[in-house]
């Protein structure tokens, strides 16, 4: 296109060339979380956002008071205001759901397409029920594969061994789910049939790796410590690669507590059967009620990612929590857009800023013990009971 | 409304041979319930393969194109060669070949090409420097396309290959580097070098001799490829009898397959502009989430098995 064909008394510029015509786009459905999901990188080089994250939580409690009539009673009845949020801060003073309510309340607000009801293993008896929609499937996923570049690092070489059972055993069961998210990432092989884990033909694919490949081994810690057992029981060692392979715990260990190992012994195992420093063992924090999956570095810290908030509460009066203190943990994750992604744990544990020995910054999460007591029940009951009250 | 994949395509192993005689081992799947309304031939980008390409194929199929696939010779993958011996002029070839040596089902379908990457720079070239094959294509689709090798190539490896074998401080065409997940032979800097794909102009010059639709699409974060350049190599081409669209995507980086929304826009570009191309009009109708997981998981799983249960079918030339 040639410029300046006004008359001027500046010379031609027709030698000018135009930017070259395009067109911009961008997703409707993307927006500056998203982003951060899909795109982000180095999300822990910098110290925590917190005015981006107190603006994601708002704008998620929001979302929820306008299409979920269960937190929007909630969030009345509590005198909760999203811009209150933004003027003050104050996460405290967001509107919790129990852990509990997704047992027994139907929690789904304005889904877009299909829903999947996602099941919690229902350890105490009673199944959770967390119903997610598309949006919320895909941010979800976009949290693993934050974590997986920030932690793991992304490699086509990667091979994935699962410890569980392929996706038409997982049916809605939300650990074995995850676990086969696997497979959209990696060549990955599933090493439980009819709920039976096969060491025989897991231990032979690892031997029979190719060089290049660099296998991750994920699964419960239950499932993990019986394969190295069986391992012991036929004298059987591996020496894996220090610098690539992995091993992935996830999911707790459920109804095996009584049998459970600590994190030393596990790694003192791990040592003498797979030939692994303990910094290449990794567990992963989920639940079903939270739609984000926290990493551990390799000095084996928990990292909550920059948008998610976990506050840990004084089980006396339920109010915060010092840096560092034991308390009920609860969540606050702005990626769940079919139901409310604040959450009330069964679990104990501290939160601590100002980072970690790995380099990065951010906050950590340590877990220490599920609620036990009935006293230490009574928590959830409270807060559960603001929803029963209320018509 | 789900449906499942193995009623909504029908796939088939190719195989065809190369002027070197290296083989070509593809996938071509089409519609099970329409005839295709056209051939989408997906060359699949560095350190790329059949199934990185299934969702891609998925969309197309259910749009009423049939597509072939094919894993690139000297390369990862189950074509002839090792991608220690990788060349751009290789891939080229493989694009041609690919692209001309269809099978007898679809061989009049209008044939289009979505290329990705560095695919996407080897099918300007594939085109430009064959012309019977250049006449017989109906559009093509540039997403990402590298422009600048050299940049780019700086950018992935931190390192300047083809300065240091025009330096002279390589000399050794065996010696390798690495380049991404594997190590690759300096035959690779030396070819890049001989066949002039070190020419930052060379991808708007070549673009300009093409009389077929061209759209590129670009990602504003792109960390390999400047989107500049795109714009500039596509503007090079304006005077070309052949339209030409260009499109950047926003809030999308290089990496786009694990950005689901932005994947969803993308998937809308490339098949409004293979109908465009075509003169006609789309709506598009996505995947559902569960479409979507249980096209990547299947064609994982076909990828492990070494499409072992595929009738496989030979194309000559």
């Amino acid at each position: 296109m040639a410029i300046g064909s006004q008359a001027s008394s500046e010379p031609p510029v027709s030698s000018v060339v135009a930017p070259p015509a395009h067109r911009r786009v961008r997703p409707a459905d993307l927006d500056a979380l998203d982003e951060l999901l899909y795109e982000g990188r180095d999300s822990y080089a910098r110290p925590l956002d917190e005015a981006r994250r107190v603006e994601w939580i708002a704008a998620a409690a929001a979302h929820h008071m306008e299409h979920n009539p269960l937190f929007a009673r909630l969030a009345g009845k509590r005198g909760f205001a999203p811009d209150a949020l933004r003027a003050t801060g104050d996460l405290a003073s967001v509107p919790l759901l129990s852990s509990g309510l997704f047992k027994r309340r139907d929690v789904r607000g304005a889904c877009s397409g299909t829903v999947k009801e996602c099941t919690s293993s229902g350890t105490q008896g009673t199944r959770s029920i967390v119903p997610r929609d598309r949006r919320t499937l895909e941010r979800f996923i976009g949290t693993v594969l934050h974590g997986l570049h920030e932690f793991h690092g992304h490699t086509e070489l990667r091979r994935a061994l699962v410890l569980g059972p392929p996706a038409e055993e997982a049916g809605d069961l939300w650990f074995a789910y995850v676990l086969t998210l696997m497979e959209l990432v990696y060549d990955t092989r599933f090493f439980m049939h009819d709920e039976h884990l096969e060491s025989e033909e897991l231990h032979a694919e690892i031997v029979g790796l190719q060089a290049d490949e660099q296998p991750t081994l994920v699964g419960a810690p239950a499932l993990l410590v019986d394969h190295l057992t069986w391992m012991c029981e036929r004298g059987l060692r591996i020496a894996l690669d220090p610098e690539t392979a992995y091993v992935v715990t996830a999911g707790g260990w459920k109804r095996r507590g009584d049998e459970s190992v600590s994190r030393p012994e596990l790694a003192e195992l791990v040592s003498d059967r797979l030939g692994l420093p303990p910094s290449r063992i990794r567990d992963v924090f989920n639940m079903v009620e939270l739609n984000s999956v926290l990493f551990e570095c390799e000095t084996g810290a928990k990292h909550v990612p920059p948008w998610l908030a976990v506050i840990a509460l004084r089980p006396a009066d339920m109010s915060v929590a010092d840096p560092g203190e034991e308390g009920i943990l609860t969540f606050l994750d702005p990626t769940a857009t079919s139901y409310p992604g604040f959450i009330c744990s069964d679990d104990f544990g501290s939160v601590r800023a100002g980072g970690c020995a790995c380099g990065r910054h951010g906050e950590i999460l340590e877990l220490t013990r599920r609620m036990t007591t009935v006293e230490e029940r009574g928590c959830g009951l409270k807060l559960e009971r603001y929803v029963r009250d209320t018509p | 409304m789900t449906i499942p994949l193995a009623e909504e395509q029908r796939c088939e192993a190719v195989s065809t041979v190369k002027g070197n005689g290296r083989r070509i081992f593809g996938l071509a799947c089409t519609p099970a319930d329409q005839d295709p309304r056209g051939l989408v031939v997906l060359p699949p980008g560095y350190e790329r393969r059949i199934h990185h390409y299934s969702v891609l194929s998925r969309y197309l199929i259910r749009h009423g194109y049939a597509t072939l696939r094919f894993d690139c010779t000297d390369h990862i993958g189950l074509s002839d060669g090792e991608i220690f011996d990788f060349t751009m002029s290789s891939m080229a070839g493989d694009v041609a070949c690919a692209t001309a040596q269809v099978p007898d089902a679809l061989a009049e379908l209008p044939r289009y090409l979505v290329a990705s990457s560095l695919a996407a720079r080897a099918t300007v070239r594939a085109l430009a420097e064959n012309a019977p094959l250049s006449a017989r294509v109906d559009g093509a689709v540039l997403i990402l396309p590298v422009i600048d090798l050299q940049d780019t190539l700086r950018k992935v490896i931190g390192e300047d290959l083809i300065e240091e074998w025009r330096s002279g401080r390589v000399t050794d065409p065996r010696a390798s580097s690495r380049v991404l997940d594997h190590e690759v032979a300096y035959g690779f800097a030396r070819d890049l070098i001989d066949a002039g794909w070190d020419d930052p102009s060379g991808a708007g010059a070549e673009l300009a001799q093409l009389a077929l639709p061209v759209t590129a699409i670009a990602a504003a974060q792109d960390e390999w490829v400047r989107v500049d350049d795109v714009l500039a190599a596509m503007a090079a081409a304006d005077e070309t009898p052949g339209a030409r669209d260009t499109v950047v995507l926003e809030a999308a980086s290089h990496e786009l397959s694990h950005n689901a929304p932005v994947m969803r826009l993308l998937m809308e570009q490339v098949l409004g502009a293979l109908a465009s191309a075509s003169g006609e009009e789309l709506a598009v109708e996505h995947l559902e989430f569960d479409e979507v997981m249980e096209t990547m998981r299947s064609e994982r799983e076909w990828k492990q098995a070494e499409y072992s249960d595929l009738t496989i079918c030979e194309v000559t030339s």
